[in-house]
């Protein structure tokens, strides 16, 4: 594929952060001189319903929005979701998953008819897809850094060390970071960034 | 570089990334917009919300109103005396207007009036999908449609012009997508208007219909349309693209986000075709679409919801005696409807399975579905929401009572999902009070009550809840005072005041105070109204058993209020500051695994881990609802004493 073009596909549930991760990643498109459009999709989702955010580098007055199998990279901020996602995501993309789990309405009151399945069991799913899928605790390494609102920046520091089809450099990455959270929050951000690639394929 | 701190005020030749709703809001401030006015309803609630913010700046006069009907005649009236003005609201919200909206193009609206549609294909967040082109038709009045940020900006710069030159109404058709998507948006010079602001009454026929003065003013609504149309045909606002290198496998008709999916398809499709994207969507460009058909062989109409270029078209093809040509809408070869092609959205993988039948190619997409089943994650109400704790009394109240429970629209609505099934017949805003008036003539002998948040008391609740108490209908009303227009995003409504506790409020906004509803409903006769905090349930709940007694005893109106701010804006504001409360845990040496906290109050922040019940810290706000919930004596959920919230 080529360097200048790439579909995202962002997951998570209402509150997570789907829209600031977008926009950071919109910007750093920006950065690199690429033309990038955006759609997050809400409906209610403020209520604690599924968030999602599509994003398309280079494909000009295309929609935004990922067809099926079409995303290169899958960026889910609650494992669940990861699996709502996969059918976006392209035969041997990439998949950043937090491991952080918010049970579904469903679930909670099923009387434990309805599963969330495990970590274990989403990776394997994920896996039949793609080799890429790097699964991040990427709320605790944002706690321990004093701020569980870096989440997202973990895991786009996770991203960024797995994977060479971003359209723009690191750079520009750290540069969109900075320029898109509170002026107060770039160090610990940047620290986020640091710990998340740190990440490895698992 | 800009002096304003608002990226979208920027100047002439500056480029930014907008959502759709920000790049209607430069749009107007290009089009030397001076009064806009709204009833906050999604698609469209962020216009408002960025409006709000740069009114001060901008020197647009922009307020919340009570319901669109209000905000479109604040802002036809101001465009009568001469003000660029603009209006804007979600799809439902055009049924609201559309009483004084079907006039509009009747009147010499000199200042310029444009009004923004959101419509919602999908729905996303609206309870239907209904095409509002047809009102274009119904209403004289001519609609535009944009398919990207750019467009809608460029489109209430053109609208607003010709509205001008014209003197009429102009809509612009957008959709979920086009308002919630972001898109690279150049930005063009402000102008002012050079209008005279002075109202001239006998303008062209004057602003008075009535059957004897109707007949001019439906001439020129009529003529003015002729206008549009003429426009369409020589070409304004269509775009033929063509896409691919080969010749044209096929010709399609669209417009809107259709437009931009399409080009997703045909790309994933590898498929060479000649779209013909239409901008002013009423009048049809007629003769330009006929020309389009006769040079394409099989020509395919794409368009969501409705067939409503599709009948359009087909009626410009009979009047013009064309026949051999293969229009592919909304119906099988043979004629038969098809309803699938009726519903939803038509996104990427949906054009291209739709194409890849109509061309007989293999369809190109490759996807992998979870084969573990993943459960559902509807919305819910928010950890420590007012509304779940009131819930919770009610569904009490009623059981034992054998009655039941009507719906209206607002975050409330949800309590119809399980597990509080409160609310069970829904039609539109202000709808609740009625229901429950006609059902109580149905079923005399049940216990009825619904319920009705502040914002849409005050927009569509007081007529039926006036009528319920002059015609004497025997029922509970509940009140769900949170003090903001929650549902779209914390807008403020006439109840708003110092209570909502963590609403920005802005302008005219600040300091404002609430109206009393209270004193509205005694005004009105209500004989009962009691206010009850809604955390407390045992309050509520005896409040609602008196409610059922004073009604069922008064033949009448009974009215509980349950106050409490909106927790998401509370918790938000709170989380902040960091001064939200500690959250709660459970205590296992004392828990007995009832789970009834978690089954049946099913607050967000109660999980499952390992069988046994478990608090999410993050989630929880600290606001212990749930302990009330709880059949132990000795109560095993707990606040914790020490926590640091990151």
């Amino acid at each position: 594929m080529s360097k200048d073009r790439l579909k995202v596909h962002i997951s998570g549930m209402g509150g997570q952060g789907v829209g600031a991760t977008s926009r950071i990643l919109t910007y750093a498109s920006q950065l690199a001189g690429l033309s990038v459009s955006s759609m997050e999709t809400h409906g209610l989702a403020q209520r604690g319903g599924v968030v999602v955010s599509d994003i398309a580098i280079g494909y000009g007055r295309e929609s935004p929005l990922c067809a099926n199998g079409e995303a290169d990279v899958l960026l889910t901020l609650e494992a669940l979701e990861a699996l709502r996602s996969m059918v976006k995501l392209r035969k041997d993309g990439i998949a950043v998953v937090n491991t952080t789990k918010y049970q579904p309405l469903s679930v909670r009151i099923s009387r434990g008819e309805v599963k969330y399945p495990t970590l274990e069991e989403i990776k394997q799913e994920l896996k039949k897809r793609t080799p890429n899928v790097i699964m991040v605790d990427a709320d605790k390494t944002a706690r321990n850094l004093g701020i569980s609102l870096a989440m997202n920046v973990v895991l786009i520091g996770a991203l960024c060390a797995n994977t060479d089809i971003l359209p723009f450099t690191e750079e520009q990455l750290k540069e969109a970071i900075k320029a898109k959270i509170p002026q107060k929050f770039v160090g610990v951000n940047m620290a986020a960034f640091s710990k998340g690639k740190e990440t490895k394929i698992s | 570089m800009s002096k304003s701190k608002f990226p979208i005020l920027g100047d002439a030749g500056t480029e930014e990334i907008l959502i759709g709703n920000e790049a209607f809001v430069r749009g107007m401030y290009e089009a030397g917009v001076e009064v806009a006015a709204a009833y906050p309803g999604s698609p469209t609630s962020e216009i408002g919300v960025t409006l709000s913010a740069i009114s001060e700046e901008s020197g647009i006069y922009f307020e919340f109103s009570t319901n669109e009907k209000v905000a479109l005649e604040l802002a036809a009236s101001a465009s009568i005396g001469g003000v660029p003005a603009c209006t804007f609201m979600k799809s439902v919200g055009l049924n609201v207007a559309s009483d004084s909206f079907v006039q509009l193009s009747k009147f010499t609206l000199k200042g310029g009036l444009v009004i923004i549609l959101g419509d919602d294909p999908g729905p996303h967040s609206s309870q239907n999908e209904q095409d509002n082109r047809y009102y274009a038709r119904l209403a004289k009045v001519p609609l535009l449609e944009p398919s990207n940020s750019q467009e809608a900006k460029d489109m209430i710069v053109f609208a607003m012009e010709l509205s001008q030159k014209w003197k009429m109404p102009v809509v612009i058709r957008s959709t979920t997508r086009i308002c919630h998507g972001t898109g690279m948006v150049k930005f063009g010079a402000k102008k002012s208007s050079i209008i005279e602001k002075k109202f001239e009454p006998d303008l062209e026929g004057g602003y008075i219909p009535l059957p004897g003065t109707l007949r001019p003013l439906r001439i020129k609504s009529l003529n003015n349309l002729k206008k549009w149309e003429k426009l369409a045909n020589e070409g304004a606002l269509i775009e033929e693209v063509k896409v691919g290198d080969g010749e044209s496998q096929i010709g399609i008709i669209t417009s809107g986000h259709t437009f931009a999916a399409t080009l997703s398809a045909l790309r994933i499709l590898g498929v060479s075709a000649t779209i013909l994207k239409l901008g002013i969507v009423y009048p049809l460009p007629m003769n330009k679409i006929v020309d389009f058909l006769q040079r394409f062989k099989k020509v395919k109409i794409l368009e969501e919801l409705d067939p409503f270029l599709e009948d359009l078209i087909k009626v410009g093809l009979y009047e013009r005696k064309i026949t051999g040509i293969t229009l592919l809408g909304k119906s099988s070869e043979e004629y038969e409807f098809e309803e699938e092609e009726w519903l939803g959205e038509y996104d990427t993988t949906r054009l291209v399975t739709m194409l890849a039948k109509i061309l007989d190619i293999k369809n190109p997409i490759d996807f992998l579905k979870s084969e573990i089943e993943v459960p559902a994650r509807p919305p819910q109400l928010c950890p420590g929401c007012g509304h779940r704790t009131s819930f919770m009394s009610a569904k009490e109240v009623i059981e034992e009572r054998s009655g039941f429970s009507m719906a209206d629209i607002g975050c409330y609505s949800l309590g119809y999902l399980p597990p509080y099934n409160q609310g069970l017949v829904l039609y539109s805003m202000g709808s609740g009070v009625p229901s429950t008036s006609g059902m109580s003539k149905a079923l005399p002998a049940t216990p009825l009550m619904s319920f009705i948040g502040d914002s849409t008391l005050f927009h569509a609740g007081l007529p039926g809840i006036i009528n319920a108490v002059w015609n004497r209908h025997k029922q509970v009303l509940m009140v769900m005072d949170n003090g903001i227009t929650a549902m779209t995003g914390h807008q403020p409504n006439p109840n708003t005041g110092k209570k909502s506790l963590g609403a920005p409020l802005t302008g005219k906004y600040m300091n404002q105070k609430s109206m009393s509803i209270d004193s509205i409903l005694e005004g009105i006769g209500v004989k009962f109204i009691k206010r009850v905090p809604a955390y407390d349930q045992k309050q509520v709940t005896n409040a609602l058993n008196e409610a059922f007694d004073f009604a069922e005893k008064n033949n009448t109106l009974a009215v509980v209020i349950q106050e409490e701010p909106c927790a998401l804006m509370r918790s938000s504001a709170e989380r902040r500051a960091g001064t939200l409360a500690n959250p709660f845990y459970i205590d296992h040496a004392i828990c007995r695994n009832i789970q009834r906290c978690l089954t049946e109050f099913a607050c967000p922040a109660i999980e499952e881990i390992d069988e046994k019940v478990e608090i999410n810290v993050d989630l929880c706000i600290g606001c212990g609802c749930c302990v009330q919930n709880c059949p132990l004596i000795e109560k095993p959920i707990k606040q914790m004493e020490d926590f640091k919230r990151v």
